[in-house]
């Protein structure tokens, strides 16, 4: 059994004082740089996965938890934003991380014209109505792309390689989609907790009729929400294309454990959506490691079931975006 | 300043106002008296575009409202204090306040109103970081009414701004409505304690089964046998 650093030695700090919360973190380190590297290896993995994982729920949640309507077309949005990252770096010889910012432009874009065409109309209908509505257009979409791209895989040619940490192998690509994910996170938050704009999507969220009640132009808010959430999808999207090959079914896996992560954080929960990639990321690497087959994909399943058995409202529940 | 005329409206295909007629002049105290399930809170909503009426018309100062959003109707200058209160529950008390102040004119006020708000209501300003939901009946009530202040209106619709409150409440809601009439705001409101509004209005009217059936001022009401046989429990 290989350590990777054989130990940390204890600071001076005991007892009182400073010590008492000191002496639990430098026990940490030493368990974790005890541990085997494999396990060490993985839960790096884990935290990559998880944070992309976690922006690629955090339009659905956003849509979710402003509007009360479930976005099926979210995974074909997340493959747009792939494809727009790939189109702009291959044709317009731009670098694949400015693309990512174009991408969420087009997604925005398209968000909300998805939404003024098909979701607008059905807005007060049945839950359903809109779901079905989506899941159309997913198909649409998913479609053209495949007429237009083929459904050959295709590559963003970047060639990032990797660093090694203390003995962790990390590759850059998914580095570099982990620090976009927590950056886009920590921006969206900013911006719904000290922006105008996003006090009104926060209390369009709380309370419709209350926004309606005081003067709120909820329509308004409603179409920016689902651009925006579009938008997230097309940074999702963006940042996966930098380390992972893509056709125009890749989003469905994404879309799948996305609404895994919505539902276990808590329907419109942002911590929720963050906690729960987390969690998702840990299984499925953990999981694909230690388990045979798709066993990981099982565990993920029965933990969506779980939650809706015994914590449906999520680990973060309520409509707090 | 307001005026229904004819007014239809309900929810999907059950119609609750039958043709409601009824104005309120600018800076009055107008009374809106009724039974449960009389159409008293779906004339309200009504009035500020929550609801569409299928017939009949409003017009506010003159201008048709009646087919303008809700928040089209806000930055006329109408805001309603809901029957149930709408707060947003998850939000704290000043992401409420601030929440209230939508209009351009409001927005440049808002600083402002808001020292005023927590000045006039000492609660909210204790508990001004404090998640609105996590607060007593009373105090919710405080900050609905305050929030619609924050939007500077010229006409204020108060749906029963004292249901459920305790009566040293009742009578702090009725003292603030007096003091904002004084400066020159316009009131309609529903009310339960009958009384006390009547006492309070300029004019009342009385309404059953989705239409207006008597109007008067609100001293002439309080004297009517039939009303105060209805509502006064006397």
């Amino acid at each position: 059994m290989g350590h990777l650093v054989t130990s940390v030695a204890p600071l001076p700090l005991q007892g009182g004082g400073l010590g008492r919360f000191i002496d639990p973190f430098v026990q940490f380190l030493t368990d974790i740089t005890n541990l085997e590297p494999v396990l060490l290896q993985l839960l790096a993995f884990g935290l990559l996965l998880g944070g992309v994982y976690a922006l690629t729920a955090l339009g659905l949640t956003m849509i979710f938890g402003v509007m009360d309507v479930i976005n099926f077309a979210h995974g074909v949005f997340l493959v747009v934003g792939m494809y727009s990252v790939w189109l702009v770096s291959e044709m317009a010889g731009i670098s694949p991380f400015l693309g990512i910012p174009i991408a969420a432009a087009v997604l925005f874009v398209l968000g909300v014209v998805v939404h003024v065409l098909t979701v607008e109309p059905i807005i007060e209908a049945p839950q359903q109505n809109q779901l079905i509505a989506t899941l159309g257009v997913l198909f649409i979409i998913q479609s053209a792309i495949e007429i237009v791209f083929t459904p050959d895989p295709q590559q963003v040619e970047l060639s990032l390689g990797s660093i090694q940490v203390g003995g962790v192998f990390i590759p850059l690509g998914q580095f570099y989609a982990l620090v976009i994910a927590l950056g886009t996170m920590l921006a969206v938050r900013a911006f719904l907790n000290r922006t105008d704009l996003g006090r009104k999507i926060r209390g369009t969220a709380d309370n419709r009729d209350g926004a309606r009640y005081v003067g709120i132009n909820v329509r308004r808010i409603n179409y920016l929400t689902f651009g925006i959430g579009a938008a997230l999808a097309g940074v999702a999207g963006g940042s996966i294309a930098l380390f992972q090959r893509f056709d125009p079914f890749t989003g469905e896996t994404y879309l799948i454990n996305a609404f895994v992560i919505v539902i276990l954080g808590g329907l419109g929960s942002f911590p929720g959506a963050f906690v729960g990639g987390l969690i998702v990321g840990m299984i499925q690497v953990f999981g694909g490691y230690y388990l045979p087959g798709t066993t990981a994909q099982v565990l993920i399943f029965l933990l969506f079931i779980g939650t809706l058995l015994v914590k449906p409202e999520g680990l973060f529940g309520g409509a707090e975006a | 300043m307001l005026e229904l005329s004819g007014v239809r409206a309900g929810y999907d295909d059950i119609e609750v106002l039958h043709g409601v007629d009824m104005h309120v002049d600018e800076g009055e105290i107008v009374a809106l008296i009724g039974s449960n399930g009389a159409g008293k809170t779906t004339t309200m909503r009504t009035i500020c575009g929550i609801l569409s009426p299928s017939r009949g018309e409003i017009t506010y100062r003159g201008e048709e409202i009646h087919s303008k959003a809700s928040h089209e109707i806000v930055e006329r200058g109408i805001v309603q204090v809901p029957e149930n209160r709408d707060l947003f529950t998850n939000m704290t008390v000043i992401d409420n306040l601030l929440l209230g102040a939508q209009t351009e004119e409001a927005k440049a006020d808002r600083k402002e109103n808001l020292d005023e708000m927590l000045e006039l209501f000492p609660r909210l300003a204790e508990r001004k970081n404090q998640r609105a939901g996590t607060m007593s009946g009373g105090e919710q009530q405080m900050l609905t009414l305050a929030r619609a202040l924050m939007g500077e209106p010229d006409l204020l619709i108060l749906d029963e701004p004292s249901i459920g409150l305790a009566p040293h409440l009742v009578q702090e809601v009725f003292d603030v409505i007096e003091d904002i009439h004084a400066q020159g705001m316009t009131v309609l409101m529903v009310e339960q304690n009958v009384q006390q509004t009547l006492k309070l209005a300029d004019r009342g009217y009385v309404m059953e089964n989705g239409r207006i059936s008597m109007t008067a001022d609100g001293d002439e009401l309080l004297e009517d046998e039939g009303v105060v046989e209805a509502y006064l429990g006397v």
